[in-house]
């Protein structure tokens, strides 16, 4: 894989941040080259550095099993970390993610200097929102890492025909971060398009694998501006498995000029909503969904959608947002919570709905678990026999 | 808890930093003072603020639930990292570690010290283990491709696993490793401390659980008192990371003791004791020098009775390389393998030990191995048994 030096151009108020990519490996419909656009205004953030658009690439290039030439000089703890990075993927799925060489053309002798800005990569969900909260200038003590801005990406979790639904979102985003004296940069990416392809699950996974590596790379694109970039966490320590985003991948990424914070270690998702309840101004902002949001509107079927009102529901906040179609309709917590995958958050619902006594969603949400256990011993026993079943 | 200003004093060619320590709490045992001793040429390699003090009393203040107090700055990135590692203590022993305030004077935004493009060198904790010296041997200039991350500096640390009655011990190894070091053009510090008396007191036990959970504090802090004279600072991993119980040297919590001038690294985060052991196994620099036994060290030769010796002679063993080691003693016998690896600590290395053994085609090993782990098997689900009924149970 080769990495071309990347070009800041403006246009209609536009900066794009590209550098041109080559594989060797021909895959369809792979881009020609990975980009940043943001508005203009923010331009003297941009970061023309070869680190943003490797970070990105890297799972990617182990997928391939290519070295990454790079055509431009690179951040010594970077380069170091990166080979730690690619350790944890390949101890996880060594089949899948194979170390590769980054090859730069040179190590930077003096490292940029770091800017004051702190960010956060703000989706608008619970972790994004949880951090936020956290972070804003009058609850951190700490003034360095006090939050300045915040980064929404298109392309991320929207895709190209949602274009409508990210620009609603967008506003509304841009006008909460003002309110309290903060800066959102809506920016657009494509880095989530360097994928090798496959069903929509696999391509789904992928995503998920590669998650803390595009967020920190188009944190990286800011790198002029920002010091410190925080990114929600989505788990808690207890969590074991593999995801892309995790503290010993996210800090990896650190250069010596933008510290990448894994954020939120201990809180469970329960917590963080309970928590975000208590401030109004998620109320009519908190997007959860991922089936079909009409800007931050969730769509209150999806199993997100019901996860998060279930949570609310149980502590007696759900009326209180505006966010989410009502009544919660009990009989989608089954379908949509009984799932092997989503196993993970229901713990946290259920001694939620214990300790405010809602035993109509403590029965439910342990009848959930259980059945989500049941579909895990399946799946591992059918695995025995079909090693690539992808089923329930 | 309140940290005084620290002091130096120079003695019999020795410098000596010192802060006095006040607790509400009374606890007889506790030391006045927390201090570090070396040598009087490392004195320019002084860090001269607070963090070596605040880092290592961290667990102790939250386990005795004080605030601490500290007379003067402190790194924002520590402080802020702080908060996370007293989390991470709590979530995983919430009865033992509550989360403490620290009342400081101020951050040290401007500190002359925040200089990135300062190359500095580069530490590492080095015990003479089969940990430390696989993060020595990864990270020597010819092996490590970063300059930036290349070892300069060793710290060897008396009043860590070694105590008062080893001295004699401690000083034969150390001009073992010194010795060891020059020939790798390296330096070797010798550093005494005393930041592991400060527990709140109780049985064996109870002491060597809170030495579990807290070296990594201690570590940290000894590496910040020469922050002064480094950059970075390696911290040999002990264990792989998504290890899931709770020790108190591990990847998250090590990295969040790092500040603006001092990046500790934990070091070693996917390779188990069994594969640092086989990859050391052909370096010679560790045939008459690797130092493992917790038990009866003298100098750099071990016991070869205790479970850690053990475990380091099998895999030797196994590879057909411990003729070579003249640090273990022999003729090697098969049979401690079920004396002290059936174990439920030691379990968790047998597999690896086994599929050396089974590729080298060693079946007098991987006999004992294989009786060894089942053995610790059943340990542990009647251990896990037993705490149904007393949750505080400890034994086997």
């Amino acid at each position: 894989m080769n990495i071309h030096a990347p070009e800041i151009t403006t246009a209609n108020g536009i900066t794009r941040l590209a550098a041109r990519v080559e594989t060797q490996t021909q895959i369809n419909g792979l881009p020609g080259e990975l980009w940043y656009e943001f508005p203009e205004a923010f331009g003297g953030m941009a970061a023309v550095d070869m680190e943003a658009f490797v970070v990105p690439l890297v799972p990617f290039a182990m997928r391939l099993g290519e070295d990454i030439h790079v055509a431009g000089e690179f951040s010594p703890q970077l380069f170091y970390h990166l080979v730690r990075y690619q350790q944890i993927y390949s101890f996880y799925e060594p089949r899948t993610f194979r170390p590769v060489q980054i090859i730069p053309s040179g190590l930077r002798a003096t490292p940029l200097e770091r800017a004051p800005g702190v960010g956060v990569m703000f989706s608008g969900g619970v972790d994004s929102f949880y951090t936020l909260y956290r972070h804003l200038p009058e609850r951190q003590p700490i003034p360095e890492f006090r939050l300045t801005h915040g980064i929404f990406l298109f392309h991320f979790d929207l895709q190209g025909y949602e274009r409508a639904s990210y620009r609603k979102a967008s506003q509304l985003y841009q006008q909460l971060f003002r309110e309290h004296g903060l800066t959102l940069i809506p920016a657009n990416f494509n880095s989530r398009e360097f994928q090798p392809g496959g069903s929509y699950s696999q391509r789904r996974r992928w995503a998920n694998k590669a998650i803390g590596a595009v967020l920190a790379g188009a944190g990286l694109a800011f790198g002029r501006g920002l010091g410190r970039l925080l990114l929600a966490s989505p788990h808690t320590l207890e969590f074991v498995g593999f995801t892309g985003s995790s503290m010993p991948l996210d800090q990896s990424l650190s250069t010596e000029w933008l510290e990448v914070v894994h954020d939120s270690l201990v809180e469970d998702r329960a917590d963080k909503t309970i928590a975000l309840a208590d401030w109004p101004a998620t109320h009519d902002t908190l997007r959860v969904c991922w089936w079909d949001p009409d800007g931050v509107q969730n769509c209150g079927r999806c199993a997100k959608c019901i996860r998060t009102m279930t949570t609310l529901e149980a502590a007696g906040k759900l009326d209180a947002y505006t966010v989410f179609p009502k009544p919660l309709r009990r009989g989608r917590i089954l379908p949509r919570l009984s799932a092997h995958s989503g196993g993970y958050y229901l713990p946290g619902m259920i001694r939620l709905a214990l300790r405010n006594r809602r035993w109509d969603l403590f029965i439910l949400l342990w009848i959930a678990r259980l059945i989500g256990r049941l579909r895990g011993a399946l799946k591992r026993f059918v695995r025995v026999f079909a090693p690539g079943f992808e089923g329930w | 808890m309140r940290i005084h200003a620290p002091e130096i004093t120079r003695t019999n060619g020795n410098v000596r930093v010192s802060a006095r320590i006040e607790t509400e709490a009374r606890l007889p045992h506790l030391p006045e003072t927390l201090w570090y001793k070396f040598p009087e040429e490392f004195e320019g390699m002084i860090f001269h603020g607070l963090e070596p003090f605040l880092i290592p009393l961290v667990p102790c203040a939250m386990n005795i639930v004080e605030a601490i107090d500290v007379p003067g700055d402190i790194s924002p990135r520590l402080l802020f990292h702080l908060e996370r590692y007293q989390q991470m203590y709590h979530y995983w022993e919430p009865r033992s570690f509550a989360p403490i305030p620290i009342r400081h004077a101020g951050s040290r935004g401007s500190d002359p010290l925040v200089n990135p493009a300062r190359a500095k060198p580069v530490g590492m904790m080095f015990s003479g283990g089969v940990d430390s010296f696989h993060t020595l041997h990864r990270n020597l200039p010819g092996n490590q491709p970063v300059p930036e991350y290349q070892i300069t500096h060793g710290i060897y640390l008396f009043g860590f696993d070694l105590q008062e009655h080893e001295r004699a011990s401690y000083a034969k190894s150390l001009a073992r490793y010194q010795r060891l070091f020059a020939d790798l053009h390296l330096t070797l510090i010798p550093l005494e401390f005393n930041a592991r008396q400060f527990w709140r007191g109780g049985t064996q036990l109870e002491n060597r659980h809170w030495q579990a959970k807290t070296f990594g504090a201690g570590l940290a802090g000894a590496g910040h008192v020469l922050g002064g004279g480094l950059g970075k600072l390696y911290m040999a991993s002990s264990q792989l990371f998504n290890h899931g119980e709770f020790m108190g040297s591990e990847m998250r919590l090590d990295q969040s003791l790092s500040t603006e001038w001092l990046e500790i690294i934990h070091d070693g985060l996917v390779e188990d004791r069994t594969r640092k052991t086989v990859a050391l196994a052909d370096w010679p620099a560790t045939y008459d020098a690797l130092r493992v036994c917790w038990w009866n060290p003298d100098g750099v030769q071990n016991c070869g009775q205790c479970p850690k010796c053990v475990r380091t002679m099998t895999t030797l063993e196994a590879l057909g390389k411990l003729g070579h080691y003249s640090v273990f003693p022999k003729p090697y016998r098969p049979r401690l393998i079920l004396q002290r690896l059936a174990t439920i600590a030691g379990s968790a290395y047998l597999r690896d030990m086994r599929a050396i053994a089974r590729k080298n085609g060693r079946w007098d090993l991987v006999i004992p191995l294989w009786i060894a782990g089942w053995i610790a098997n059943i340990r542990a689900a009647l251990k896990r048994f037993a705490r149904v009924f007393n949750p505080a149970f400890e034994g086997w």
